[in-house]
């Protein structure tokens, strides 16, 4: 195990931003803490890192305990969210930093350095100032410097939070052949479910303060452990009590279907190769619900506003049981 | 000033208030001073060379620099050290602190060296007695000179720096310590650059003030000729001695160190916003 967090609690005056959290990180994985705002992840992120300390618990990097250990002792690569470039120096100096601090020869902090550039593809901009990149090359340099001192771990902050969303998904795609091909151990932080099911091997699901599920993008997306994970990682909707997903609804222009519930539809919403239906329940409450279909689908039935329906679960479909209302 | 951004004012209003502007200035700041220079030669270049030769005139600027010297660097190391204290540390009497700090613009300089002398008098001050006994003399001597400099140059330093501090954030600071900086190292290597227009433009308005130190020096010095007697205490004494010449001489440097350092000041300026 490569980052082991025993019982970490953590508060800031009444607020509970970590709530007796455990999890073992394992080595040369790319992980995400995933989970909305204000939920404890970044907070965690920041206590591997020593950049903040926890009230109580403790912190292990590959055998060492690290709990009392400053940040510049943990040789952890940190990324943060809005670069933290170092402004007065060029790209190739930012990405020296950690070398030159540890009074490495001249020589190969030049070889390392280049190397790093290469890798992050920003050769051409080395003497450059980080004001005159954009911020997926700022982002990249911030990557650079961190990988440039070997670090045990590398973790990074929301570190396309800050980006725009073409650049972002760039990058992340990006970061995931970086991660095969240096091998590092990595954790992420990030609120955007889909960045976690894309890039990373294993996601750590985080709200309020508590660890909600550990796993991989696959077990977290077909047996999620509750309603909020199952919430959180994509669009539900609730027939019955329980959370479906959209798209694993059933849509019959006949009766007849066993189980099926009558509906009529009220609005549609086209969005690329999918139609968003909202569909009024014809029973006792008259509940509105959002199934999806593909436009193929939508066409061949002619499902348009109006038109009476019956919804059936898909055969197989993922449910959970929705919690009760507070 | 911006906020009014696309709205102009009618020309009408626009030249008067040009023209209040600047007579206002030449009246109060331009024509004054310029007269100080032509009185200054007005007896010719000969005599305001001659002016400034006489001894007890080099000695009190000799002893003006010496102060401003060690003032300006007290300061400086004080100021940057107080600036990183109140940005970026949180502990109880913060705001008073904060607060105090702004005493000295407040407060007249001359309670200023009255204060000075009630603590570290030789004979009934708190700390004098016990001082004189190690032989430091405070009062009527430099030491007390350059305390009371330190006193009303103190938060020009520490103004300059903060809001730029706060500014730059603490985000670069911990990429540092995460890369293996140590505090030491992070300071010179990251924060000092991040805010070296800010301490260079701090030290240059202290030296400014430094200079001119009127008020405070004058109490505490004792004005004595040749000993504890500086540049500006000799204008006023030249002054009222009716020996003008010198009077103006002195005057014509003081106000011209001063407007070179404004200048100085000016040039430091737009490199600072480009540096942002």
């Amino acid at each position: 195990m490569s980052i082991r967090v025993e019982n970490i609690t953590k508060t800031y005056g009444d607020f509970v931003a970590l709530d007796n959290v455990s999890v073992d990180l394992p080595t040369g994985h790319l992980t995400a803490l995933l989970g909305p705002s204000g939920g404890g992840k970044s907070t965690l992120l920041r206590i591997i890192a020593g950049l903040e300390t926890a009230d109580s618990g403790e912190v292990n990097i590959e055998g060492t305990p690290a709990t009392h250990l400053p940040p510049q002792k943990r040789n952890v690569g940190f990324v943060f969210q809005h670069y933290a470039a170092f402004k007065h120096m060029s790209v190739a100096k930012n990405i020296a930093f950690g070398l030159e601090i540890r009074r490495r020869p001249k020589q190969e902090i030049k070889e390392r350095v280049e190397d790093l550039l290469d890798l992050v593809h920003l050769s051409q901009f080395a003497n450059r100032l980080p004001s005159q990149l954009s911020g997926g090359q700022r982002q990249r340099m911030a990557l650079a410097r961190a990988l440039a001192v070997e670090p045990t771990v590398l973790l990074l902050d929301e570190p396309f939070g800050a980006l725009d969303a073409k650049v972002r998904k760039e990058l992340r795609e990006w970061l995931r052949r970086l991660h095969d091909e240096v091998a590092v151990t990595t954790v992420f932080v990030t609120h955007d479910q889909e960045e976690a099911l894309e890039v990373a091997d294993e996601i750590v699901v985080i709200n309020e303060g508590r660890i909600e599920q550990i796993g991989s993008p696959d077990v977290l997306y077909d047996e999620p452990a509750n309603d909020f994970v199952m919430t959180f990682l994509g669009p539900t909707t609730m027939i019955d009590g329980k959370l479906y997903r959209p798209h694993d609804i059933d849509v019959f222009t006949h009766p007849g279907v066993p189980g099926s519930l009558p509906a009529r539809i009220v609005r549609e919403l086209r969005v690329g190769f999918e139609v968003r239906l909202t569909v009024e329940l014809l029973d006792a409450a008259h509940e509105e619900i959002v199934v999806t279909v593909t436009r193929a689908h939508q066409r061949s039935l002619n499902l348009r506003d109006g038109i009476d329906v019956w919804l059936a679960p898909t055969h197989g479909a993922l449910t959970a049981v929705a919690a009760p209302a507070s | 000033m911006a906020s009014r951004s696309g709205l102009r004012e009618p020309l009408g209003v626009q030249i008067v208030l040009r023209v209040v502007t600047i007579g206002y200035v030449l009246a109060l700041v331009a024509v004054p001073t310029a007269l100080v220079f032509r009185n200054a030669f007005a007896d010719g270049v000969g005599a305001f060379f001659d002016a400034l030769k006489e001894p007890s005139v080099t000695h009190a600027f000799t002893l003006t620099m010496e102060i401003t010297i060690f003032a300006v660097l007290i300061n400086l190391v004080f100021g940057v050290t107080m600036s990183l204290l109140l940005v970026r540390y949180e502990f109880l009497g913060k705001r008073l602190l904060s607060a105090l700090l702004d005493v000295p613009l407040s407060v007249s300089p001359v309670v200023v060296g009255l204060a000075l002398v009630l603590v570290y008098n030789g004979r009934t001050g708190w700390f004098g007695p016990t001082l004189e006994g190690w032989g430091y003399k405070v009062i009527f001597a430099t030491p007390g000179m350059i305390m009371a400099t330190v006193f009303v140059a103190l938060p020009l330093v520490i103004r300059e720096i903060v809001p730029v501090l706060s500014e730059l954030g603490d985000d670069q600071e911990q990429a540092a310590r995460s890369l293996g900086a140590n505090g030491p190292q992070t300071f010179w290597r990251i924060t000092l650059p991040g805010i070296k227009w800010a301490v260079v433009y701090g030290v240059v308005l202290s030296l400014a003030r430094s200079l001119g130190e009127y008020g405070a020096i004058k109490v505490v010095s004792g004005n004595i000729v040749n000993q504890t007697q500086t540049a500006t205490l000799v204008v006023e004494q030249q002054y009222e001695g009716f020996n003008q010449t010198s009077a103006y001489a002195v005057a014509a440097v003081l106000a011209f160190v001063a407007m070179l350092c404004l200048v100085v000041v000016s040039f430091l300026r737009p490199r600072e916003d480009h540096d942002s």
